[in-house]
């Protein structure tokens, strides 16, 4: 199954990092106004323009998109191998898990670009800026890990009954005048009839 | 209903679930800079298990004939070699397996026979996983890379789930009803 999933990933690579790039630049271009965030094909790329000398000059680099959504296609065979209630309950989970790493995808994102605007700021005054390690661990942390994700978010979805379908909710039971025929055909009013028997 | 009421409600209902995965990442987290990122535990611990691994890899694939040599952690032989770097120490698929265990309520000796039971099975199918790939190497170089990083891994990463699901299912839950 994963394997199936693998190549059905790889040609929708596009349109993720399209997603994901354009939201990122969307978010990130309110705090940092230096970077934008451009999809190039499965790239994302990021452009830090920086002043020097009087002169700007644009530094860019680029995010394979691959490499932050590998989990996605073992989230999906995840999702079809596990037993659900419904068909529906099935399809609804296994859109809830991908939307959950397609959208952990842009601050994947956005974590590169700031990661690649402190290369920047650090190539341009050495010592001057912050190297923010912990960022760094955090997103190769994310980035290697990508399998674990998928399964974090798969444990996730079972614990929180999703694979059970939402719950039949009963009817609600219609009023009967008490004076009105009984439902049931027996010719009887339904307060002498079964309603006696309700109440 | 209004929204702050409706959230209580929310993490009322789900605390069980929210606290396994709030542990889960707390630990996997921890396990990950730990044994991943920490210099001493990288160098100290780490470090000489990879070369372990290479030393135990090489002298599986000797029993085949491979010829294979072994210098620190790279495993040389006349047809293929393997380095075994991080990520290929079988550390994340153990940190997974120990997040899940220590995140899930059950007793302490149900967590004790899981670690005990479940970290060298994880870690022998990774020796496989390190031999597969060596054989991958030799026979398919072509797509030895998108192997490596695609499925070898995904693989182990599974195996480690369905060892963690059959101790909830044999171990975690019946000592959580007992």
């Amino acid at each position: 199954m994963y394997l199936a999933f693998l190549p059905l990933w790889w040609y929708s690579l596009k349109v993720l990092a399209t997603f994901a790039g354009v939201a990122a630049n969307w978010i990130y271009g309110v705090f940092d106004p230096r970077v934008s965030i451009n999809p190039e094909g499965r790239v994302v790329r990021v452009f830090v323009t920086v002043s020097s000398l009087g002169e700007a000059q644009t530094i860019s680099s680029g995010l394979r998109l691959d490499t932050v959504t590998y989990g996605l296609p073992m989230l999906a065979a995840l999702v079809i191998v596990t037993r659900a209630e419904s068909i529906v309950a099935k399809i609804r989970t296994l859109l809830g898990g991908l939307g959950v790493m397609v959208v952990l995808t842009v601050p994947a994102v956005m974590a590169w670009a700031k990661l690649t605007s402190l290369e920047v700021d650090q190539k341009i005054a050495p010592g001057s800026g912050d190297t923010s390690t912990l960022l760094s661990i955090a997103f190769h942390g994310y980035v290697f890990s990508q399998p674990v994700v998928a399964v974090a978010v798969w444990l996730a979805l079972i614990m929180f009954g999703l694979f059970k379908g939402k719950p039949r909710q009963k009817s609600p039971a219609v009023a009967i005048p008490r004076n009105a025929a009984c439902p049931c055909g027996s010719g009887r009013k339904y307060k002498r009839c079964c309603g006696r028997v309700s109440s | 209903m209004r929204k702050g009421e409706q959230v209580i409600s929310f993490l009322d209902a789900n605390y069980q679930v929210l606290r396994f995965l709030v542990v889960f990442a707390l630990t996997f987290g921890a396990c990950y800079f730990l044994f991943g990122v920490a210099p001493g535990v990288r160098l100290g611990l780490i470090k000489p298990y990879t070369n372990l691994l290479a030393s135990a890899v090489a002298a599986v694939i000797n029993l085949f004939g491979a010829g294979a040599t072994v210098a620190g952690a790279q495993v040389t032989s006349p047809r293929f070699s393997i380095n075994i770097a991080m990520g290929c120490d079988g550390v994340e698929a153990s940190s997974l397996f120990l997040a899940g265990v220590l995140a899930f309520p059950t007793w302490w000796r149900a967590r004790l026979i899981g670690l005990a039971l479940g970290i060298p099975l994880i870690h022998a199918i990774n020796l496989v996983r390190l031999v597969g790939l060596y054989y991958a190497g030799v026979y398919l170089p072509s797509v030895f890379e998108e192997l490596h990083v695609y499925v070898a891994q995904t693989i182990v990463i599974l195996l480690s789930t369905a060892i963690l699901i059959l101790w909830l299912e044999r171990f975690a839950v019946q000592h959580r009803q007992a």
